[in-house]
């Protein structure tokens, strides 16, 4: 196979595996994501999501396979150099620069990432313009230690949004939001899209799922079972199996592995 | 404004010490306040704005000061000579840093520390004797151009934090230290940023040993490894307040004005107070003096500007 | 050929007191992720055990070894419950970070009691047999140096035996393996931790009786013993018992080896270029099992 067999895809993920110890994570994981769509990533808790988005971002080395971006092979990339081309991830259970403020969080991924901000200037006008779209600019001065979590989360996709990414990995971003909450969350990650980011998203809340995702692929024990659209693949026979074991709609603590 | 006026006044009372203080001792005192301050100001560079701690602080100084010595007593220019220190003292921070700062854990700390006992018992079992200033050299010695080096290092150095404080590379060595993997998911190399600021700090703890080399008329060359040379930088950054571009001035006058206070009374028992200071402001008071200061000017301290000003729970 | 051999040996000798300096690091960082850069400072505290019990009362070197580790121990919990112990709550990084700030100022505090109480001097122990010598194929060894390496072994192997075989010493192992498992099986993760630390300065301690006996002692050598303990804990593998003590052998073989072939004002160099390699290379350590 070469690089070129689906040209149009912008991440390209081959027989990708990471085991812990004797666990296999992520077990021989092969999917593409295509310029311009959101791929849902499902499956119950411990199936291996976090764990292949570390993967795509960087953060773990596979033991096996191989990631293409844009037709390149970055397997062995840093992931600072992922997000510099372009891949930007949000941790499920959330991180920021605890220290600094809610302006300086966004500030530093408007310096960096993919087109950084040409000077510190130029960069915190356009990290206010962040944090008002992601609904902070109110909060734009106080420690980020200070934010609830709503407001945390929020503070991951600006960050996220502020390195410019190609494609955008959000791991259970509506997890713990109310509705309106949500909704914010939905108009937010639509007008991402409508910027020409590609995304993919872990979510457990099947209204996210409906609302956002083209595709989606399931995993479970590390291996992709299914594939396709949303309202197909939720009728799929093993999918539903998968799910039915562990209660419906499957919820995750707050306080599992990432 | 106010702010500039204050620095200002500084700035310049610090560049008519040597003509205005009539007796020696000041200018000499006033020298080591500054020495210190670049020193740790150079340790700060990393230690404080990156968070990774250097043991081996020494090494720098130590190597800055070895070869600048040799090289000017040899009858190299004295610029010449400083600039070679200055060399010696990045070029071995790089090969330290290079291995050591790509690894999470203790690996820094262990290789900075390392480095410099290792060099300091090599350099004192080739180099035994003390190394003395010649009696011509010595005849024409003045402070005042002493001075006036340390002077400008220690400006330089502060510059070089102040610019952390509002670059684009001193956001990201900031983020780092706030945590590796957010700063790595938007695009800042940990890693990179480290090595620089490491190797940047190690060239100016170079500078700082190559003068006092020209400064010291008499002394072993391996007591400029010595592990003081590390320690003393290190509670004066954490006394003064570690991660702030202030934090090195404010500890290097209060810990050299304490010194000659408690070593008069108490001789070498001072080091044992200095110990225990350094591990009640690690436990209790990350931050240091400034963070203290600020606190009791409530919220008008909270830093507004970037990353850099934000004290540091190592 | 006789002089390498006899070059091995005296590497190995000096080797087992590396490694047992090692030790103790070691199994510290590994259960509670805190590196003691004081460690040196309780060997020499261990050696000041051992010439004072001899000088005053002449009692032998060999048996200081229980004295000096149980005043470690004591030395070694009392540390632990005034300082090391208030990083528990700490993120891991900032745990290692702090461990280390606050082992070099109580480094230079311990270091400067001991100039206070007693000077700067070098101080040794001199035991009727301390200048005899055991000759064999051409082979001289020091009867004290070959009388420490066996207390070094004992030590370790008891060290071992403990950590496998008893279940204070499994728990030890648990806790170092995963804390949170560790707990939740029952185990009392803070008497674990101060037992460990306290542990590990028990081992500083028996070092120490042993650098007193084949070495002097001076309030300065905290440092230096602090230092090659590190390097042989990396060479090692942070946190691997059995390749730390293998490591240690490894670089007292080094150090006499370069001391032979390169002169030996350049024997320290060797340990800082292998510390160097290992980590550009094979950072897990040179014998991990891992
Ligand atoms: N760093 C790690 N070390 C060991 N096991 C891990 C690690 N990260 C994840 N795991 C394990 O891998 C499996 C998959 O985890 P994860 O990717 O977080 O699942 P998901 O995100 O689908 O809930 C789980 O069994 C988890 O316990
Ligand atoms: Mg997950």
């Amino acid at each position: 196979m070469t690089p070129g067999a689906s040209p149009q895809a912008l991440l390209d993920v081959r027989a990708l595996s990471k085991a812990f110890g004797g666990l296999r994570a992520v077990d021989a994981v092969s999917l593409a994501v295509h310029e311009g769509e959101i791929l849902g990533l499902l499956g119950p808790n411990g199936s291996g999501k976090t764990t292949l988005f570390n993967l795509i971002a960087g953060d773990l080395a596979p033991d096996a396979g191989e990631i293409y971006f844009a037709g390149r092979p970055i397997t062995r990339y840093a992931p600072s150099r992922r997000a510099a081309l372009g891949i930007v991830r949000t941790f499920q259970l959330v991180r920021a620069l605890l220290n600094l403020t809610v302006l300086d969080n966004v500030l530093v991924a408007r310096l960096y990432g993919r087109e950084p901000a040409p000077s510190v200037s130029r960069a915190r006008a356009e990290a206010r313009r962040c944090l008002e779209i992601a609904g902070l600019d109110d909060r734009a001065g106080r420690p980020a230690a200070r934010l609830p979590l709503a407001d945390r989360k929020k503070l991951e996709i600006a960050r996220a949004l502020a390195a410019r990414p190609r494609l955008l990995l959000l791991d259970e971003p509506a997890a713990g939001l109310d509705q309106r909450e949500v909704d914010a969350l939905l108009s937010l990650v639509r007008g991402a899209r409508a910027e020409g980011i590609t995304l993919m998203i872990v979510e457990h809340n099947m209204r996210v799922v409906h609302a956002l995702c083209d595709r989606v692929v399931v995993l479970s024990a590390g291996r992709a079972i299914a594939e396709g659209t949303p309202a197909r693949v939720l009728e799929h026979a093993a999918v539903v199996e998968v799910y039915l074991g562990r209660g419906d709609p499957p919820v995750r603590p707050l306080t599992g592995p990432r | 404004m106010s702010r500039r006026l204050v620095l200002g006044c500084v700035a310049a009372g610090l560049a008519m010490l040597p003509v205005l203080a009539g007796s020696r001792p000041v200018v000499e005192w006033s020298f080591l306040v500054l020495l210190y301050a670049a020193l740790a100001q150079s340790w700060n560079l990393l230690g404080g704005f990156g968070g990774q701690v250097n043991l081996g602080h020494a090494a720098f100084f130590g190597l800055g000061a070895l070869v600048t010595r040799r090289l000017w007593l040899g009858g190299l220019p004295l610029g010449e000579a400083l600039l070679a220190g200055t060399a010696a003292a990045t070029a071995m921070g790089a090969v330290v840093g290079a291995p050591s700062l790509r690894l999470r854990g203790p690996y820094f700390a262990i290789g900075t520390l390392a480095v410099a006992e290792i060099l300091r018992i090599t350099v004192g079992n080739i180099l035994p004797e003390v190394s003395a200033l010649p009696a011509t050299t010595l005849a024409a010695y003045a402070l005042a151009p002493r001075y006036y080096l340390a002077l400008v290092l220690a400006g330089a150095v502060t510059a070089a934090a102040w610019w952390l404080t509002r670059s684009r590379f001193g956001c990201g060595l900031v983020a780092a230290r706030e945590d590796e993997a957010v700063a790595e998911s938007i695009g800042v190399s940990v890693f990179r940023h480290r090595l620089v600021a490491f190797v940047l700090g190690s060239g100016f703890a170079g500078i700082a040993g190559g003068i006092f080399a020209y400064y010291h008329p008499s002394f072993y060359p391996s007591f400029a490894f010595n592990p003081l040379w590390t320690f003393d930088p290190l509670v004066i950054a954490y006394l003064g307040g570690a991660g702030t571009v202030e934090g090195p001035w404010v500890g290097a006058v209060v810990y050299l004005a304490l010194r000659e206070a408690l070593a008069l009374r108490l001789g070498e028992l001072h080091l044992l107070i200095f110990g225990a200071c350094f591990i009640a402001v690690v436990v209790a008071l990350p931050g240091g003096v400034v963070q203290a200061l600020r606190g009791l000017g409530g919220r008008a301290a909270r830093p507004r500007r970037a990353a850099g000003s934000q004290a540091t729970p190592v | 050929m006789t002089i390498l051999a006899q070059n091995t040996v005296f590497g190995l000798l000096i080797g087992a007191l590396y490694g047992l300096a090692a030790v103790g690091l070691s199994l510290v960082f590994g259960v509670l992720k805190m590196l003691n850069v004081a460690h040196g400072e309780l060997i020499m505290l261990g050696g000041y055990v051992t010439f004072w019990l001899f000088t005053l009362w002449r009692i032998d070197p060999f048996l200081s070894l229980l004295p000096s580790a149980l005043a470690l121990f004591l030395v070694g919990c009392l540390l632990y419950k005034v300082l090391f112990s208030r990083l528990l709550h700490a993120p891991e990084e900032t745990k290692v970070k702090n461990s280390i700030l606050i082992g070099f100022g109580l480094a230079l505090i311990l270091q400067t009691i001991a100039i206070q109480a007693w000077t700067a001097d070098e101080r040794a122990v001199s035991p009727g047999y301390a200048g005899a010598v055991l000759a064999a194929g051409g082979i001289a060894v020091p009867l004290s140096r070959l009388g420490a390496l066996a207390v070094a072994f004992l030590a370790l192997g008891g060290l071992h035996v403990f950590l496998h075989r008893t279940y204070p010493g499994k728990a030890i192992r648990a806790t170092a393996e995963d804390v949170e498992a560790a707990s939740l099986a029952g185990i009392p993760v803070p008497v674990i931790f101060l037992a460990a630390f306290g542990l590990g300065s028990a081992l500083a301690g028996i070092a120490g009786t042993l650098v007193g006996l084949t070495d002097a002692v001076s309030p300065a050598i905290g440092l230096g013993w602090t230092l090659k303990a590190l390097i042989v804990v990396v060479l090692g593998g942070l946190g691997s018992i059995s390749g730390t003590f293998v490591a240690g052998l490894f670089l007292g073989v080094a150090e006499s080896m370069s001391g032979f072939f390169l002169g030996n004002a350049y024997r320290e160099i060797v340990g800082l270029m292998l510390f160097l390699l290992v980590l550009g290379v094979r950072p897990q350590g040179l014998f991990a099992r891992r």
